[in-house]
Order: structure tokens, then C-alpha cells, then sequence
């Protein structure tokens, strides 16, 4: 699996800009954090929703949500009710508390590492009571899940990103997060697959494999012929 | 959408995600939400554990994701292109030939009906149908929408969603029609819920979701599609990964993250009841049916050196271990692909171990 998952980080290397972002390549490399709640999974706790990466719920949404993001899903999401205690995933420096302009209404949080990375916690229920610049440990709470449609009934869940230190790029953070995506990925309602590349279709198959992206990039996944077909 | 790097979120995890299924299957993804009472059927292990079953392994090199059993279960089918010159196409390993080439099966890529007889395709954004035996093909006036085969090839349904509002009160218009897409007709409206599946009989889907926006909670109900008769079951919250049994009698689902933490679990629902109660089970995992009497599971245990694959009896609620934990075992399922062959005899998955398709006989 190692062996499968470096071969693959040199294909994502070529697909994105020619000029890796130098914080990039000084960050640790491997699975350094630890996942964002305190419980294990369960129907009771959370569940693992929409992966990281080219998954099919995102290519449907490529041209309007996630065309920041090059067109992928740019972050981990985990369905959980409102209110559920979300943990820091590493040791760090809060970084930056409700900055709209990194998305993921109606709160986020940011949380610097000194391994180069940051983590970015989306569709907080409210504004994390913590301060820029205050110390936070792996494993600590730092803010409480919600729902970006405000209602807590419509699709409640945290949105996990890890990006590098100038924020312009978004990690394949399953790559990056210390858990067993496989077991996780057996439980869901929603396919599991990614969308294919009929011209290369066993190109980002896997979750470990989804590209890491450039905030602001161009589409990665407008494939000239695709499936499943681009259904209205 | 703010500048940068808003994240509108995400298919939602919990939403009615479009009908595009990716094999010949019935079920369709949805979400309603609502609460169930019941029992538990407490399943009994099995006093003497048989020996796991042995693996083989059908492909090499790594290859195939989401696989699925020809219709006869004699070959396994996945989308590929195995090399830079081949085409891609559905490509067919033969279970009684392991690690022979794959074979080129057709260059449709589906979904499918369930026979395999007839693939979904999208032409120039419209919905179109092409009866593989001779190439016939036909337009469906849907808007260029997805639409799921019932059992016997006879009928499509579809779905047209409101584009905004809360995914558990968007309203849902569920549309029939004859498979050769006339006698279109909208056969239910639901707010955030949609069809689950088709009954084998072809004539009845089961439903879930509001009647009404403001319902307090939604509802599963049986449709006639002929009649339009409904016949309602049972009131569930966040009910997920509906699957129908083979003979249409059971529903298994689970729920999760309800606002009463007392309702989370598995479930089974017996359709056939006139007034059904819910069945709580006492694991927690992934879940296909094996036959009609007969519920194949993988308990989720997050961490341990593989999976383990359980069988539960539905009638009488004796649990069976067929697959025990194993650290050299390949059988550590990724993506959540694995599938059950149409007569319950055998499993194929695939292998997190070394990303091929590997088959179990079932004892
Ligand atoms: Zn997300």
C-alpha cells in the first residue's frame, strides 16, 4: 500500500502546477495527524461522509463548488449531528477563527502546525472560543460541528481541510490523517466511487491517490469523456 | 460562492444523491428521516465457527474498482481499460479462471438493467436507451436526467429535485414511465426523499420522505405505480442504505446521528406487514443480501488486521462468522466494493492489500 501510494504522489505531482509550493516540500510526509473527534465512528458519533478528492458527488459539482478547488472535493467530510465536539488533529497555533474568505460557512476555524501544515474546520455550529495565536493540542476540543444550511436537519457534518502554510493549497488528506479510510469507506449510503477518466479510468480510483490541488487552479476533472455521464 | 475557497459543502453526507446507480441494481440512494420503535433481534453466534472460506484472487496487478457479477454469477464485470490500446469498455474476468486476461464483455458502459439487456446512455445531454442485442436506441424525454431500470427492463424512473433548500425538505417529483419512455407520468412528490428501490414485482416502489414539507418527520411508504395507491409503513429519521431483499419481503437500512441517539442502529423492516414494526440488529457495519432469507454483513471494527464477514438469518436471528479476522488475510475491502453473486453462492471484492478482485465461495 506505501509502495502504491508514492507511486501515485508522483502522478499528482505532474498533474499540478509546475511549481510545487516550497512549504509543500518541507512538510512532514505520512500520516501525521490523528482524525478530528475524540469517539470512535458510529451511528451514534460520526461517520465518514464525502471523501477527499474526485469523487462523483464533486465532479457533479465541479463548475459551481468546488471550482476553487480545481473541481475536486478539497477536504474530508464527516456527517455528524450539530454540536458534536470536533478535536484538533494535531498540535498547533490557532491560525485564524471565522475567515469567511477560506469558505465553510457559517464558522471555521484554522489551526497552524509546525509540521508546515494547517487544518481547517468548516460548518462550525459557532464561533470556536479560542483566540489567534492561543496554543492548541492534538486531541483537544476546539469547536463543535454544524451544518452549513443552518438548519442542523439538512446535511450536518465537519468539513476538514489541511492546507499548507500560505493556504493556497489543499492536501489529499487522507493521506495525512492516521485512520482506517478502508474500514470507514464500507459504511454509507451514497456510492463510493470516483468519477473516471474514460481516457485513463483507473487514473484516482483510490482514496489515497486523489490529487492535491491549487486554490484557484484550473478544473482538473473536465475529462473529455467521462462516467458516470454528466447527468443533469 | 465566496472567492477562493468556499466549500458549499460537499455532497451532503446524508443527501438524495442522483439516480446514476453504477451496476445492474435496483436500489436507489436516498434520505429520509423519521423514528423507529421495535425490538432487537439479537443475533445468536453460532456455537461452532467454520473455518474461513479460501480467497482467490481473479486479477493481478492491481486493476478494478466497483465490480459486479454477471447475471449467471459466472463472470465478474468492472469498467476498465487494462492497457494504453485497448478500449474501454466493461471487461470480464471468468470466476472459474483466476488470473486469466480479462475479456473484453461490451463497450457499453451502462448503468444497466438488471438482465444486462438493455445500458443507459447520454447523447447530446439527452437520456438514451440502447438494447445491447441489436443496437436499437431511443431517446427518453426526462431532460437528460438518470434513470433506474425496474427488475424486469419494463419500466425507468427518475427523479427531478429542487435545486435549493434544505436537502431534508427539497422537494422530490418522481417520475415512471415504460421503458420505451412513453406514458410518462409523476407518480409521487416527496420533500427530502425520493424512491429506494423497485419491488421485484416491477409494479410497486418503496418511497421515503415528507408528504408534506412540514411533516414532522418522513415516512416509508409503497407506491403502485399503476394505481398510484400508497401504502404507508412506518415513520423513520435519517434512514440510510436502504437495500431490499431479493424476493421484496425485507428492507434493511440503518440509522445514524438521529436527533433521538436512541434510534441509531440497523434495521430490518418487513414490507409485506400491513403495519411493519422496525427490528433493531445488534451490529453495526456494511451490509448486501445474500438470498431472501439470508443478510450478508461486515461489522465496521475500524483498526483490526482485515475484515470479517458475518450472515445473518433473518427469520430466525442466528448469526453466522463465514470470514474471521485475519492480519494475512486479503480480505481488507477498499472503497466499499464488494458484491454478492445473484445466487448467494460467492462474494468478490476488493482488496485493500493489493487493489485486485479476489472471490469466496460462501459455505
Ligand atoms: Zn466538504
Amino acid at each position: 500500500m506505501v509502495a502504491y501510494v508514492a507511486a501515485c504522489a508522483v502522478v499528482v505531482g505532474s498533474a499540478l502546477a509546475a511549481q510545487p509550493s516550497p512549504v509543500a516540500a518541507q512538510v512532514e510526509a505520512g500520516a501525521v495527524f490523528g482524525l478530528p473527534f475524540a469517539d470512535p465512528p458510529g451511528p451514534d458519533t460520526w461517520l465518514l461522509g464525502q471523501v477527499y478528492g474526485n469523487s462523483t458527488g464533486a465532479f457533479a459539482r465541479r463548475r459551481e463548488w468546488y471550482r476553487a478547488g480545481q473541481g475536486i472535493h478539497f477536504g474530508i467530510d464527516f456527517s455528524a449531528r450539530c454540536g458534536t465536539p470536533i478535536v484538533a488533529i494535531g498540535d498547533g497555533v490557532v491560525l485564524k477563527v471565522d475567515a469567511s474568505e477560506h469558505g465553510s460557512a457559517p464558522h471555521n476555524l484554522l489551526i497552524a502546525h509546525p509540521n508546515g501544515y494547517v487544518s481547517l474546520y468548516g460548518h462550525l455550529l459557532e464561533r470556536p472560543l479560542l483566540r489567534v495565536g492561543q496554543r492548541v493540542r492534538r486531541g483537544e476540543v476546539i469547536g463543535l460541528t454544524g451544518d452549513p444550511d443552518l438548519t442542523c436537519t439538512s446535511r450536518p457534518h465537519l468539513h476538514l481541510e489541511i492546507r499548507d502554510r500560505t493556504l493556497s493549497r489543499a492536501f489529499n488528506a487522507h493521506r495525512l490523517i492516521d485512520a482506517d479510510w478502508d474500514a470507514l469507506m464500507l459504511i454509507g449510503a451514497f456510492g463510493r466511487g470516483f468519477q473516471r477518466d474514460l481516457d485513463d479510468p483507473r487514473k484516482w480510483q483510490s482514496v489515497y491517490d486523489q490529487p492535491d490541488i491549487r486554490f484557484g487552479g484550473p478544473l482538473i476533472n473536465e475529462f473529455k469523456h467521462t462516467w458516470p455521464r454528466d447527468w443533469n | 460562492m465566496l472567492a477562493g475557497c468556499a466549500d458549499a459543502a460537499a455532497a451532503p453526507p446524508n443527501e438524495i444523491a442522483p439516480m446514476t446507480p453504477a451496476a445492474p441494481d435496483t436500489r436507489v440512494p436516498a434520505t429520509i428521516i423519521a423514528t423507529p420503535t421495535r425490538p432487537t433481534i439479537a443475533a445468536t453466534p453460532s456455537p461452532m465457527p467454520r473455518s474461513s472460506p479460501a480467497f482467490v484472487p481473479l486479477t493481478s496487478g492491481g486493476c478494478c474498482v466497483q465490480p459486479f457479477f454477471s447475471p449467471d454469477g459466472r463472470r465478474v464485470l468492472f469498467l476498465d481499460k487494462p492497457d494504453g490500446t485497448a478500449p474501454v469498455g466493461i471487461w470480464a474476468v471468468a470466476v472459474d479462471a483466476p488470473l486469466s486476461p480479462p475479456t473484453l464483455f461490451t463497450e457499453r458502459l451502462g448503468p444497466f438493467s438488471r438482465d444486462l439487456s438493455l445500458a443507459l446512455d447520454l447523447q447530446n445531454g439527452q437520456t438514451v436507451i440502447e438494447r445491447l442485442s441489436d443496437g436499437a436506441r431511443w431517446m427518453i424525454n426526462n431532460g437528460g436526467r438518470a434513470v433506474t431500470f425496474s427488475p424486469d427492463a419494463t419500466r425507468i424512473v427518475w427523479t427531478v429535485l429542487q435545486e435549493s433548500g434544505g436537502f431534508d425538505v427539497r422537494r422530490v417529483e418522481i417520475y415512471v414511465a415504460d421503458v420505451d419512455g412513453s406514458d410518462v407520468r409523476l407518480v409521487a412528490t416527496r420533500f427530502g426523499g425520493g424512491p429506494l428501490g423497485w419491488l421485484p414485482d416491477s409494479n410497486h416502489l418503496l418511497i421515503g420522505g415528507r408528504a408534506n414539507r412540514n411533516d414532522p418527520s418522513p415516512t416509508l411508504s409503497v407506491l403502485n405505480v399503476d394505481t398510484g395507491a400508497l401504502r404507508d409503513l412506518v415513520a423513520v429519521e435519517r434512514l440510510r442504505g436502504a437495500s431490499i431483499s431479493p424476493d421484496g419481503r425485507m428492507l434493511a437500512y440503518f440509522v445514524a446521528q438521529a436527533r433521538d441517539a436512541s434510534q441509531n442502529g440497523m434495521y430490518l423492516l418487513d414490507l409485506a406487514h400491513p403495519s411493519p414494526v422496525p427490528q433493531r440488529l445488534d451490529f453495526f457495519g456494511s451490509f448486501r443480501w445474500r438470498d431472501a432469507g439470508r443478510l450478508l454483513y461486515i461489522p465496521l471494527r475500524p483498526g483490526a488486521p482485515s475484515d470479517e464477514l458475518w450472515q445473518l438469518e433473518v427469520t430466525t436471528g442466528r448469526a453466522e462468522r463465514l470470514v474471521a479476522a485475519d492480519a494475512g488475510s486479503p480480505f481488507k475491502i477498499a472503497n466499499g466494493d464488494w458484491d454478492v453473486a445473484r445466487d448467494g453462492s460467492k462474494i468478490v471484492f476488493l482488496s485493500a492489500r493489493d487493489r485486485n478482485l479476489w472471490l469466496v465461495t460462501l459455505p
